[in-house]
């Protein structure tokens, strides 16, 4: 800890391309606040780190290409999106996914034990947060309703929910990066399925199908600490708002109080500073919870509502941390 | 050891699900460098010259919008999970 603390950086982790980031640095440096960016995924080659354990704890010195850190003197971390571990030049195959495996552990072990810092979000509370299972059972702990789902690879199983809940939609329990043939990258969409396509593909792995919301609009739940932010999100041309973007409007809406509360108890129990909830307003008003994207986007948003989230997350990593210390 | 079921079997079916990126517009910039004064990245153009206004693609980072090549559009404001999460 250093005897100037309004010296001490902030630490934001992520690859280079990502003008999301780039917004909260703009917003700390108009404060004042130091920044270090560091993108893991340029360790070894261009990160040199050097941490020591000693009675007094966690000490060391992490240097990127441009700035040098004490690892004791991080204020707060803003973890947004790192590109992956690697190992360094001249090392491939096996050894260079050992290496990457012992940078992860490493230096993202050191990254996620910073002495005093405040995360936005901590790593692994990310990790913990973004599976849907965890996120649809914790939902029903915290009573937001959310639309009846089977996550299944038997196919039976999956035409008897289609049946008693029909029309229903599928979404990947993760989305990772896929590409055709021809190296044309792809993605699913948020559409109906027809029950008689359940083959017997099901088998193949964990599918998850979800009763579709009959829907007026979507909701978009930005929360910052114990700020919260939602959007109501009209003019989606189908079921995926995300397939349009040009379409959309934006209105800063109030959630509802019971609404808002469950939120709130479902970020405590992750152990969340930052979430992104996504719902479905059904024409009865009712908010459907689809899922949490714990480090989802928000600096796409018209820039009245991006600027309010951007200073939340600016007073999260300028102040957030200082109680602790 | 091929169990002829399992052989038989059609892909697994979440992959027929999947659909490309819509099409749209070629991306402005060229690379991104890393500003040692200010820590953010700076939009180099075709020309060599940075990018003024890097707001058209604030959602993603660049890899996901050049998945579609598109300006302004992004695979999911929200919920891209790629890459290294930890």
């Amino acid at each position: 800890m250093s005897a100037d603390s309004d010296a001490d950086p902030v630490l934001v982790v992520t690859r280079l391309d990502d003008s999301t980031a780039d917004v909260v640095i703009a917003e700390l440096r108009a404060r004042s606040v130091p920044v270090v960016r560091l993108d893991p995924g340029d360790f070894p080659e261009q990160v040199t780190l050097s941490a020591s354990f000693t009675g007094q704890g966690l000490s060391g010195s992490l240097r990127t290409a441009t700035r040098t850190v004490d690892l004791d003197t991080v204020r707060s971390v803003y973890w947004r999106r790192p590109s992956p571990y690697s190992a360094g030049e001249g090392v491939a195959g096996p050894d260079a996914q050992w290496c990457a495996e012992q940078a992860r552990y490493g230096l993202g072990g050191v990254l996620a034990a910073l002495p005093g810092a405040h995360y936005v979000n901590h790593p692994h509370r990310n990790r913990a947060a973004e599976r849907k299972p965890a996120q649809l059972a914790a939902a029903a702990r915290f009573g937001l309703s959310v639309p009846p789902t089977l996550v299944t690879n038997d196919p039976d199983q999956a035409r008897r929910f289609a049946e008693e809940f029909g029309p229903v939609v599928y979404k990947p329990l993760w989305n990772s990066d896929y590409a055709d043939s021809d190296g044309r990258a792809l993605t699913v969409w948020v559409e109906e399925l027809d029950p008689d396509t359940l083959d017997a593909g099901v088998r193949h792995t964990a599918h998850l199908f979800q009763k579709l919301v009959d829907k007026q609009a979507d909701l978009r739940v930005t929360v910052v600490g114990e700020e919260l932010f939602a959007v109501r999100i009209d003019g989606a041309a189908g079921l995926d708002w995300r397939r349009s973007y040009e379409t959309l409007s934006y209105t800063l809406v109030q959630a509802p109080p019971d609404v808002a509360k469950a939120i709130h108890g479902f970020m405590d129990a992750f152990g969340l500073v930052y979430g992104a909830f996504d719902f479905g307003l059904d024409k009865t008003g009712r908010w459907e919870l689809y899922e949490l994207n714990p480090n989802g986007q928000f600096a796409w948003f018209p820039e009245p509502i991006t600027a309010r989230i951007t200073a939340a997350i600016a007073d999260q990593l300028q102040h957030g941390g200082r109680d602790d210390r | 050891m091929t169990d002829p079921q399992l052989a038989s079997r059609p892909a697994p079916w979440g992959l027929g699900r999947m659909r490309p990126f819509p099409p749209a517009a070629v991306l402005p910039y060229t690379e991104v460098v890393l500003d040692p004064a200010t820590q953010q990245g700076l939009w180099i153009g075709p020309d060599g010259l940075p990018v003024v206004d890097a707001k058209h693609k604030r959602s993603e980072t660049s890899k996901e919008t050049s998945k579609q090549t598109s300006l302004d559009g992004n695979s999911d404001a929200g919920s891209d999970q790629e890459g290294d999460t930890d």
